[in-house]
């Protein structure tokens, strides 16, 4: 028998339910895997006494002969934006460093009622800000398969945790790409769902009309497992869906699935061990019966730009609840009025890049720049999501590259917030649009660091889109991409 | 010189709402602090606001109660300024697409009926209240008023007088009194209002215009009208001082000093935030159907000055009487169910407004509050006018008696022998007696003083303990004299 870390969510659920394993087995098992690996920096927060007291839950409700759920002692890693009522919520930021909510996410409750087991709470950058996990207030997180790269951001430590086996599964969010490029770097499984999907309350904002939380696992139908478990109706988050989420898991066929490869994604700036990594997955596809399209979204070439005006702005009025009045940080210091402590505690909780942020929205909502900024990338974005909703008249998905490079190494780009910025470049149009994206592994590069593949599809189009995810994991038996193991 | 004067009104309205604007914590007035908040009301990460669509049907009433146009699609938008008592460091208001534009209210003025015209309302949340407790250097901040849903109604600068800004409220507080969507109390602060005022100065070369000044701080109808009486001729004097120059100073903000009745400067135009206003992207725009219209609209009952018309044209009451009994839709539909007992609408109608008055005033509640029902006043004033108790008796014995046991009328007129006297031969007695006691008054009557005649009538009423019918006492007594 495989080790229990090896194992997917689902096999692990089964497991348990069938009394074969206890919960609190399968707890310990991952708590001592995540002190091993401790080093990669993938876990802000454990709190192994409450885990164990969770997984014994677990146990005792299958004494008494009920059923925990679909998720029945499974372990869960979440993203430290999501608030959990027991444990700190800090968004890898010094402004909540000590802030525990009172209340649980939306997402939480329904892990909870599924019957998983929270294990902790993951590393990221501060406030879900940055595409490598170094702008945090804390430590960086590491890539699992070569240590002095990062795991990719924001969601760094929950793609790390999950590659690395300390996790079955974790959420994380996306606003740009911020799920999807961490899960390619570290070789996993990764979901942003269609907007509205997944409820948002209790996710600590960042761009309001872009983020969505979604799963990270080993597997295409673990992930599907996963969101099973969170997605639905929530009467809390205005801009929650009421589309019945319908069953991921099914089996199904690609034949005659068309498949369109837009050219702006597939163009120059890509490495070429990427795009030979995608060109194959496509034959791959087509010799089992997938049509594959070209097709174009000229529109793609703004995509960046847009996005780094509506994030920011969204941001810039997201984050003006940390005033240090209600909870958070307060300075220290003396101050003569409110308005210099409400300015000394944004100077001190806030880091770098949030600041830059906060700056760029608030001047692109500024009186006299809002329609030139952000009234002009709104209409921008308007086009693009008529662009997407053509483009999909004539294919049911889309298949790109996720990045556009592996793994960068760490501190490559901290100092060139642009560059930073364009490792989005393939990943933003989907949080722009509100499209579901997934990014899987497709094979490594001569380093040995994964390579991701992306898949879109229209609105609401999560049953295709895992269907043909499905499929090629299975063609390509492109399972997750294990790290190299360490000694105990 | 002439100085034409341009008022125009902010009204902030609290809705009597169950929950909050976005989300399902309690309203309520008088609660400990920070007992009625959540996480959304305290702004905590990861809170999102819901809106409350009953506070949007209260509004949505309102703008078609004011004749406003309705929006199809309506939006929310974030104003954004840091401020201890503002949660999220944005309130959530409306800016690009209000719930409605346009519509009107119609105010009495001396020169009779005036049209303003209303330029927008919307809806927004409360903010929480600062505490400033100096004489330990401390504030506290309270969150129960956070949150509260608010509609702001906007009108043109149509008011011309502080009288008229006064009738403004007023008419605005009875159609809101109607639709029962408000307290509308501005000492409780559940209508704050903020003019605006400027004026237009003709005096010889170009028409010079005052820069325009928000007054706050405003905290009854009758501040109101001493703050822009104050404001007025302050501007007029800084005319006086500075000349057609004074049109090139900042617009700005004044507070309003109860204490001195006078308005002191706050902050000037360019000092104010940029509010960075835009669509709020936690809440998807609003559709209107038509559905929901229907049912803001059905919750509009017959307006005040539509219901003035009636109960005069269908009551035959004066202008005056209806307008009063019209102010208060409690009091108005109690006169309409006294009348439908089978009262006669001009007794019934002075009867609510003269002695059920005076009782409601004593105890501060509405008449239709007194818990006399309709019926049994109509029982009364019916009795009064058929003769069978005295109206005098009536209103100072029965009523009170009424009120307090809530027995019937005719039971306390038996019981305390209030009947009325309509023995002729009684009344001569007492008559006689009259003329016998006072020969004074005699001689003055005789001598052309017909106020003589009444303290004659007075005696008689007197003696028969108010019980006789006045109208036999009148015939007797002139009778009697005539006699003698």
């Amino acid at each position: 028998m495989s080790h229990l870390w090896q194992m997917t969510a689902a096999a692990l659920a089964s497991a348990v339910r069938a009394r074969e394993v206890s919960a609190l087995e399968v707890a310990d098992a991952h708590l001592e895997r995540a002190l091993r690996w401790n080093d990669i920096g993938a876990f802000l927060h454990l709190e192994p006494e409450a885990t164990r007291r969770r997984a014994r839950e677990i146990d005792d409700q299958l004494d008494r002969r009920e059923d925990p759920g679909p998720l029945a002692g499974v372990p869960v890693a979440l993203k430290d934006n999501l608030c959990t009522r027991d444990m700190p919520t800090t968004c890898g930021s010094r402004m909540l460093e000590t802030f525990v909510p009172p209340y649980d996410a939306h997402v939480v409750e329904r892990l909870r009622q599924a019957g998983a087991v929270v294990l902790g709470k993951t590393n990221l950058d501060e406030f879900a800000m940055g595409s490598s996990t170094e702008n945090t207030a804390f430590r960086p997180a590491r890539n699992p398969h070569r240590p002095e790269c990062t795991p990719g951001g924001s969601s760094g430590g929950s793609a790390a945790a999950v590659a690395a086996g300390l996790a079955p599964l974790a959420l994380g969010s996306d606003t740009g790409g911020s799920l999807r490029q961490p899960a390619a770097f570290c070789g996993v499984v990764g979901l942003k769902p269609t907007y509205g999907l997944v409820s948002r309350y209790g996710l600590v904002a960042f761009a309001s009309s872009l983020d969505q939380i979604g799963p990270l696992a080993r597997s295409v139908d673990d992930a599907a497992l996963l969101l099973e478990a969170v997605a639905g109706h929530d009467p809390r988050d205005a801009t929650s869906s009421r589309w019945a989420v319908p069953s991921l898991r099914a089996a199904g066929s690609i034949e005659g699935l068309r498949v369109g490869l837009p050219r702006e994604f597939l163009g120059d700036g890509l490495a070429p061990e990427v795009a030979a990594a995608v060109e194959r997955a496509k034959s791959l596809l087509v010799e089992h019966g997938a049509r594959a399209v070209d097709v174009s979204l000229p529109l793609t070439r703004h995509a960046i730009a847009v996005y780094y005006i509506v994030a920011p702005s969204e941001a810039s009025s997201n984050l003006a609840r940390y005033d240090g009045v209600r909870y958070g940080l307060r300075t220290e210091d003396e101050t003569s009025s409110v308005d210099d402590m409400l300015a000394a505690t944004r100077g001190e909780g806030f880091g770098r890049e949030v600041k830059r942020r906060i700056l760029l929205g608030t001047f692109a909502l500024s009186s006299g720049y809002y329609d030139a900024y952000y009234g002009r990338a709104q209409r921008v974005r308007a086009a693009m999501r008529r662009e997407m909703n053509e483009v999909f008249e004539h294919v049911d998905l889309l298949l790109t590259p996720t990045t556009p490079t592996a793994a960068f190494r760490l501190g490559e780009k901290l100092e060139d917030p642009l560059a930073m910025y364009l490792s989005d470049v393939l990943t933003v149009s989907a949080n722009l649009c509100g499209v579901p994206a997934l990014s899987m592994p497709c094979g490594r590069t001569a380093d040995g660091l994964p390579i991701g593949l992306q898949w879109m599809a229209p609105r609401f189009g999560e049953e295709t889109l895992f269907r043909a995810a499905r499929a090629y994991e299975s063609l390509a038996q492109a399972g997750s991409l294990w790290p190299p193991e360490r000694a105990a | 010189m002439r100085a034409t004067v341009l008022v125009g009104m902010e009204v902030h309205l609290q809705l009597r709402t169950q929950s909050k604007m976005f989300s399902r914590c309690p309203v309520r007035f008088g609660a400990p602090p920070n007992t009625l908040v959540d996480p959304v009301v305290l702004g905590l990460p990861g809170a999102l606001p819901v809106p409350n669509r009953d506070a949007i049907t209260m509004a949505l009433s309102l703008a078609t109660a004011l004749g406003g146009t309705l929006a199809e699609v309506t939006r929310f938008d974030r104003k954004n300024y840091f401020y201890p008592d503002l949660p999220k460091g944005y309130q959530i208001s409306q800016y690009e697409s209000p719930l409605a534009t346009g519509g009107a209210m119609e105010i009495v003025t001396p020169e009779g009926i005036k049209t303003i015209r209303l330029r927008r309302l919307h809806i927004e949340e409360d903010t929480g209240k600062n505490l400033h407790d100096d004489r330990r250097g401390l504030s506290r901040i309270d969150f129960n008023r956070a949150g509260t849903p608010l509609v702001e109604i906007v009108s043109e600068p149509d008011i011309a007088t502080p009288e008229e800004a006064r009738a403004y409220l007023n008419a605005l507080r009875a159609v809101v009194s109607y639709l029962d969507i408000s307290d509308a109390n501005m000492q409780e602060g559940n209508l704050r209002c903020e003019p605006n005022v400027n004026l237009h100065i003709e005096d010889g070369g170009e028409p010079v215009r005052t820069p325009i000044v928000e007054i706050k701080n405003l905290n009854s109808v009758r501040n109101v009208e001493r703050a822009l009486r104050h404001e007025i001729e302050r501007q007029l004097a800084e005319y006086r001082e500075k000349g057609p120059a004074v049109a090139h100073e900042p617009r700005s903000t004044r507070g309003y000093d109860d204490d001195r009745d006078v308005t002191f400067l706050m902050r000037r135009k360019e000092e104010e935030h940029d509010y960075r206003y835009f669509p709020d992207p936690d809440i998807p725009p609003l559709t209107i159907t038509e559905e929901w219209r229907a049912e803001a609209a059905s919750r509009v009952p017959e307006l005040p000055d539509a219901k003035r018309r009636r109960f005069m044209e269908e009551h035959g009451l004066g202008a005056y009487d209806a307008a009063t009994l019209c102010r208060d839709r409690s009091t108005a539909d109690y006169f309409e169910k006294v009348a439908a007992a089978g009262c006669a609408p001009k007794p019934a109608a002075n009867w609510i407004l003269t002695e059920l008055n005076r009782h409601a005033n004593e105890r501060k509640v509405h008449v239709a509050e007194l818990g006399l029902a309709p019926a049994r006043l109509a029982d009364l004033v019916g009795l009064v006018e058929r003769g069978r108790v005295a109206r005098r008796a009536a209103a100072q014995q029965v009523l009170p008696e009424m009120l307090e046991t809530g027995a019937r009328p005719e039971s306390i007129v038996s019981e305390l022998g209030l009947g009325q006297i309509d023995d002729t031969d009684v009344i001569r007695e007492a008559a006689r007696k009259a003329i016998a006691e006072n020969p004074r008054a005699v001689a003055d009557y005789r001598a052309g003083k017909k106020k003589a005649f009444g303290a004659l009538m007075g005696f008689v009423m007197q003696e028969t303990k108010g019980k006789a019918n006045s109208e036999l006492v009148r015939s007797v007594v002139q009778e009697v004299l005539e006699e003698s």
